[in-house]
């Protein structure tokens, strides 16, 4: 069985499914509103994090890290220049994404479990520093913002953000601007051989993913009103991006928003009926995935031939070289 | 003069910091050096290591006892850790590992966090203080100390003149041809992991007897940990206790002339300007005996 669509309509469905999401704030009670925009929350970061581990095989522990730069460069704009929400979102992806620039030329360097636990690093270390740069931050004590007039804005700027990332991954699929970037996970020193500017690549999928984190950092801190270290860096919100991009398929373009919507609603079943265990189960789940079915639900699908296309393995294949990871490779 | 003292005492402190973070940081570095594995979950078996002594010491065994059956346990952990986790994704590249591993920390940190809640706890074995003239040495760290040194030499010793560790550092050195020889690699790996963990456990034993620590404090260990290794090379073993001196006196001195706050800062600081410079160490890697 072959799923076929000729692009028309393909983008008809696109628009009609738009359409529809467009809908909800308008007929859909807040309970759902609330629900669907947190999802699409989530769709934007496992996008944004797929940019980065999912094409180029750099595993990154602390993708959040960014997301509460943009946390915080938008509770600062509102707070102190008092910019109107929507523009201070949209410049705090923007300095996310400046930032990211430096930080994942120094990152990037770093390979395998370096970049992982260096990411990692990375996050904890800006949260300890939001925590005592006071003059800026406000410290532990926070950031009031004035509370949300409406929350269909929320709504719109999180599916427009979702809707942006899943089109820039959509591009880059099918571009060979995306297949460079692939041959970062699949042979990084061979594709450098061949004459590909890693570099560039690895920096340029960094800083997409950042613009991405940077802007859902952003329209969240409005959302909530409140930042403060815990709540621009959350460790669960790292957590839950990681295994949904996993759970789909890392590396494919309808892996992120798969496993974001499927595991938006077992969240939210999780939450309601064992509070406590929720992210026990979130752990033996992505210890599952990784050994049961690492390419994700969309690994499943085209490994059984049901979908079309090539299927390539979203982890990089092949036996690992026994070969001490000195840092220098 | 006085201000020379207390430098003095300042690195007393850090070099009783250092010999715990080293027998932690050797376990991370063992389990690296033998399966190519980064156990981002040693900080979490740290921490079960602090709270199963804690537990047991609300049973009424006293935490010296209990620092045997930690290290019995925690063996055991990781051994079924790497029996049934570990060993399917040993020869896969990095990022299943590295993936695998952070599934078992969430599961251990947030089983931490159901069992025994995210209040910190403390254990309070021997308060009383040693004054050598004005220098004052807590008994406790001491004992901790002398405890964690000669572990270190023990582990040494075993390392380097016993047939296991011969077999050890073989699978070290060239895993393929260690096999050819005749050593069962996998059971060295179980055994490694093993061996990583009773140390991750007995180093977490340590700290709830010195500090005040909660469930999630694999989350600052690992980092730490990593830091020590990175700075000591990862896969070198005399490298680590550098590394160990090195962290543990940058976070006791900014622990000091500012706020824990700014050593927590500080300790990433390190740990990332360690990466960045010299990501094969200070020392240099690869040497591992």
């Amino acid at each position: 069985m072959k799923i076929r669509l000729s692009l028309l309509p393909r983008v008809g469905l696109f628009s009609i499914a738009l359409l529809i999401l467009a809908l909800v704030p308008a007929i859909a009670s807040t309970y759902i509103v609330t629900f669907v925009l947190t999802l699409f929350m989530y769709i934007a970061l496992a996008y944004s994090w797929n940019f980065i581990s999912g094409y180029t095989g750099y595993i990154s522990f602390g993708q959040i890290a960014l997301f509460g730069i943009g946390s915080y460069s938008c509770a600062i704009l509102i707070f102190k220049c008092n910019i109107p929400w929507f523009l201070a979102a949209a410049m705090s992806s923007l300095i996310a994404g400046a930032l990211a620039i430096p930080l994942g030329l120094i990152m990037l360097r770093l390979k395998g479990p370096y970049f992982a636990v260096g990411m990692m690093g990375l996050f904890q270390f800006l949260a300890a520093l939001a925590a005592i740069w006071k003059s800026l931050t406000n410290g532990a004590t926070g950031i009031y913002l004035p509370p949300v007039s409406a929350l269909s804005y929320i709504y719109f700027a999180f599916l427009g953000l979702a809707v942006a990332l899943f089109l820039a991954t959509w591009k880059l699929e099918h571009s060979v601007f995306g297949l460079r970037l692939k041959t970062v996970k699949e042979d990084e020193e061979g594709a450098e051989s061949v004459g590909i500017n890693t570099t560039f690549y690895k920096a340029f999928a960094f800083v997409v993913s950042a613009l991405g984190c940077g802007f859902a950092g952003g329209i969240e801190v409005f959302y909530v009103s409140y930042v403060d270290p815990t709540t621009a860096f959350p460790a669960v919100l790292n957590i839950t991006m990681i295994i949904m991009a996993l759970l789909g398929g890392m590396g494919t373009y309808w892996g992120p928003l798969i496993g974001a919507v499927l595991l938006g609603q077992v969240s939210e079943f999780l939450w309601a009926h064992f509070p406590y265990f929720y992210l026990i189960i979130y752990g033996a789940l992505l210890a599952f995935i990784i050994m049961f079915m690492p390419s994700g639900i969309m690994g499943y699908f085209h490994k059984r031939k049901m979908l079309k296309g090539g299927g390539d393995s979203p982890l990089p294949d092949g036996p690992m070289t026994l070969k001490p990871a000195t840092g220098k490779e | 003069m006085r201000g020379s003292l207390l430098v003095l005492q300042v690195m007393i402190n850090g070099l009783l910091l250092a010999g715990i973070y080293g027998v932690a940081a050797v376990g991370l570095n063992l389990i690296f050096g033998v399966l190519r594995v980064a156990n981002i979950a040693h900080g979490d078996f740290i921490m079960l290591g602090a709270f199963i002594v804690y537990s047991l010491s609300t049973l009424g065994v006293s935490p010296l006892i209990g620092i045997p059956i930690v290290g019995g346990v925690l063996f055991v952990l990781g051994l079924l850790t790497e029996r049934f986790l570990v060993e399917k994704v040993v020869y896969q590249p990095m990022a299943y590992s590295l993936l695998l591993l952070y599934a078992v920390s969430i599961l251990l940190r947030n089983a931490g966090l159901n069992l025994w809640t995210s209040n910190y706890v403390s254990l309070n074995v021997m308060p009383g203080t040693l004054h050598i003239g004005s220098l004052t040495i807590s008994e406790i760290r001491l004992v901790v100390f002398i405890i964690a040194v000669s572990l270190t030499v023990f582990f040494t010793f075993i390392l380097n003149k016993t047939m296991v560790g011969k077999t050890i550092r073989a699978s070290i050195q060239h895993p393929d041809l260690a096999g050819a020889c005749g050593i069962d690699v996998r059971k060295v790996r179980a055994l490694t992991f093993g061996v990583g963990s009773l140390l991750a456990g007995i180093t977490g034993t340590f700290f709830i007897m010195l500090f005040s620590v909660n469930p999630e404090m694999g989350d600052m260990m690992i980092l730490k940990l990593f830091a020590i290794v990175i700075v000591g090379g990862l896969g070198n073993y005399l490298g680590t206790f550098v590394g160990a001196l090195v962290v543990a006196m940058a976070e006791t001195f900014t622990g000091f002339y500012a706020t824990t706050e700014y050593s927590d800062v500080a300790v990433f600081f390190l740990f990332l300007l360690s990466l960045i410079l010299r990501p094969q160490g200070l020392l240099g890697g690869g040497k591992t005996t």
